[in-house]
This record gives C-alpha cells, structure tokens and sequence, in this order.
C-alpha cells in the first residue's frame, strides 16, 4: 500500500496506523479493502471510545 | 556450535525425532527451552557475557512492559538511544574510539547473535508501544530472542508469528514429502555453505592476495582491474552461497519442531535495482529497513514538508540504508558501503518518478515490460552490488592499498 495515500488518512481521519499494521499491508494479497477495513475497526474503536 | 556442524545436524534430527512425541505444549515448550540454552551456552560460556546478555535483552522486556501499561514517547526515545549506544559500545564501533578510553572498550565483552538482539528487540518494543503485541510473556520472549534458528543471522522473525506457534506448537510439516524435502533443503545449505561458498571464499582470498600483496602487480593495469572484478563476483557468491545455506538450514530446520520462519532469498542476482534487491537479498533485513526506519522518517518527514516528497523520501532512503551500513560492522567502510545503497536506492527512485512524470503511468508500465530493458537493469544492478561490497569485505585501509597499487599498475603501462 502506497505510504502516501496513508499519510493522508491518517490525517483526514484523525488515526494512525502502527509500523507493524502499515507492514502487513505491503503483501501481496493486500489491497484498498483491507486499507479501508483496518480504517473502519480504527474508527469504531475511537468511537467506543469517546461519550 | 556452527549450524553447519555434525553436532547440531545430530542434536536437530535426534529433537525433531521426538519433539512432537511430547504430549503437551507445555513439555514441547520445555524441550526448546532445553534446546535454545545448550546452543547458546555452546557460544557464550563464560558468566560475564551472560550477564550483559541477559541485561540486554531483559531491558527490552522491562521497558517494554512499561511502555505497554504507560505509553511514554520521553521512555520509548530515551530507551532505544540507551540501547544503541549500549549496542554501539558493545560492538566497538571505530567512532566511538576518540571518545572512550581505550580500557574500556578492551572489555572483551563481544557477544555473537547481539546485531539480530537488537533488531528483535526494536521491533518488540515499538510494536509494544503501538498496541499490536498485546500480551507479552517473558518466557516467550526469551525463548524468542534466544531462538537457536534466528539467534546468528536471522531471518528476523516478528515476536507475534513466534508467539503464535509458541502458544501451540504443532507440526508444520503434514505429509512424508514435506518432511523429506525439509531434509533435502538442509543438505542442500550443508553444501551451500560447507562447500561451494568455500570454494568461492578460497577464489577470493587467493585473488586478494594477489591484489593486495606486497609485490608489484603483474602484467598489467587492465589485468589486474580485472582480477579486482572477478574477486568480487567471488565474494558476491561466497556471502550469497554462505548466507542463503545457512538460512536453508535454519529455515528447514526449523520447520522441522513446526516453526515457520520467513524466506531470506528470492532471486537476489534477478533484481532490476537497488530497491527490487532490498526485496530480494536479506528480505527480513530489507523490510526491517523498510518498516522501522525508512517509513516513520518519511511519515515524519512528509507530514512537515508534504510539498518536498520526493527530497524527504531520497533523505529517508540515504537515513536508512546508512544505518543499516553501519549495523553491518564496525568499522568505517560500512559506512561508505550503507550511504551506496543510500544513492542507489535514491536513484531508482528518482528514476522511477522520472519516467512517470514524462511518460505517465503506462509509460512505466511499458518501460517495465520491457525484455531489453529488463535485462540491462539487472546487470547494471549486479555490478553495482559488486561494487558496493568492495567496501563491505574491505576496511578502508585495505581498499586504499589495492586502489593505490592498481593505479600504480595502470601508470606503469602508459
């Protein structure tokens, strides 16, 4: 997955993502869907997380 | 205790045989802990250099936990500069001789395995740090920084993938032909290692010899050039014959007691730059490299200077590779030897960018399937491998000499 487009969830979603979760992204069987579940979970535990 | 020796093939078929005759995961647990101690001892007998050992590596854990129940970023940074400097002392590193009386860098407190130690032990705690290794357990983590598979020279094995079969340490191998083709993957880096990186190792030395004696060189600048290419095709294919039958043994001997280790090897000579290489050669290296130091400077980098992409991704490239320069020794060649991978990995880069700024994406794409193309980036590639290990076996004393004397040989014939 392309470190760029990332960086720019990253900031349009108020999240990061570890080293290990961007590294298990680079396989070759990953691709946007796996990005954009990843991203989901991130989102639904900051919402769980604030009242 | 080499992993080429009788006495570890023996020690390994003999565990193999029974391991798994053991009818819990707790006893199978014990006989690797078993296993990991004995091979350790083999290497590291007297009682000073367990103690650093241990210290070493048991911070780790320490601070990891710390950091796993406080996320402290003042704790992470503080700790892994402790670390390298440790590392850095440790391994007597040459820039640190102006700076500590020489006494106390005459400790003798070498340690084999402590270069892989430390990546195991970076990786641990930043993915510590960072929520992805929820539960840490000690003897796990000894055990994993301790692996007799991993401890010499990798591959580098991530903690979760170790904690994994750790947890259920099951067979990995399910039928007679995978069995037997892990035997035959082990001889085959017997002979790797034992005999033809010999061959190539004795090639190199004799040509050595020859280019950086004492006597004059003989008959001619040219010649001589050529014997200085030749003994670095040899020592290319002695590290590769050494390096990858090392890691057939390990990687096949490991799956023997079901560890999977991650593959080391694809194809090195095949890649068409010094990036694809990365990914080819040492790949548990290059994705190290790629995951704990190029991406969170380039992260870092890209988010203050998001319109100087390409100048913070070529300074991250040069960041990374030299420090993986200077992980490989001492001694300041390394150096030279990490900031050409820096450049060579810039300039594929570079390139890259290039040709899709002026021909677009199916400009690339046609670029890349191209069959001539292909072929003049891989030989380019491979000299400048060649090239760049010419500071990897050499200090620089050494490559000044050979230089010197090949020059001198040149001015003779003209």
């Amino acid at each position: 997955m392309h470190i760029n487009l990332i960086i720019v969830m990253e900031k349009r979603f108020g999240v990061k993502f570890a080293a290990a979760e961007i590294a298990g992204m680079k396989g070759e069987d990953q691709n946007v869907g796996t990005l954009v579940q990843l991203l989901e979970q991130k989102l639904s535990r900051t919402k769980a997380i604030r009242p | 205790m080499s992993v080429t020796s009788l006495e570890f093939l023996l020690l390994l078929f003999l565990g193999a045989a029974v391991f798994f005759r053991l009818p819990s995961a707790r006893l199978r647990q014990l006989a690797f802990t078993a296993g990991t101690a004995g091979f350790v001892y083999s290497y590291v007998p007297d009682p000073a250099r367990w103690v650093v050992l241990l210290g070493f590596v048991l911070s780790g854990y320490g601070c990891a936990e710390l950091l796993r129940r406080r996320p402290s970023r003042v704790l992470f940074t503080s700790y892994i500069i402790l670390l390298i400097a440790t590392f850095a002392f440790l391994k007597k590193y040459d820039f640190l001789k102006p700076c500590i009386p020489e006494r106390f860098l005459d400790l003798h407190l070498q340690i084999v395995g402590l270069s892989y130690i430390l990546f195991r032990q970076i990786h641990f705690i930043v993915d510590v740090m960072q929520g992805q290794i929820e539960r840490p357990a000690l003897w796990a983590y000894i055990n994993y920084q301790f692996n007799p598979f991993t401890l010499l020279a990798g591959p580098i094995q991530r903690y979760q993938d170790f904690q994994e079969y750790w947890v259920h340490p099951v067979p990995s191998l399910h039928d007679r032909h995978a069995v037997l083709t892990a035997y035959l993957r082990i001889f085959t880096g017997v002979i790797k290692v034992v005999v033809i990186a010999k061959v190539c190792c004795g090639s190199y030395d004799g040509l050595l010899g020859q280019l950086g004696g004492a006597g004059p060189l003989s008959p001619g600048g040219w010649r001589a050039a050529a014997k200085l290419i030749l003994m670095l095709y040899y020592y290319l294919f002695y590290l590769y014959m050494n390096f990858s039958g090392y890691c057939d043994i390990v990687i096949a001997g490991a799956s023997l007691v079901g560890l999977r280790l991650p593959e080391n090897f694809n194809s090195p000579f095949l890649a068409r730059n010094i990036l694809d290489y990365w990914s080819r050669w040492h790949i548990t290296l290059g994705h190290w490299i790629r995951d704990y130091l190029f991406t969170p400077f380039y992260k870092t980098g890209a988010e203050r200077f998001p319109r100087h992409t390409q100048a913070v991704a070529v300074a991250g490239y040069f960041v990374a590779f030299t420090l993986a320069g200077i992980w490989h020794g001492s001694t300041w060649n390394f150096f030279i030897y990490g900031l050409l991978h820096g450049a060579g990995a810039s300039a594929a880069k570079l390139w890259e960018n290039a040709i899709i700024r002026y021909a677009g994406r199916p400009g690339l794409r046609k670029y890349l399937r191209s069959a001539a193309i292909r072929w003049a980036a891989i030989v380019a590639t491979f000299h400048y491998t060649c090239f760049s290990l010419f500071f990897f076996a050499l200090d620089l004393g050494q490559g000044q000499q050979i230089l010197g004397r090949l020059l001198k040989s040149f001015a003779a014939d003209y």
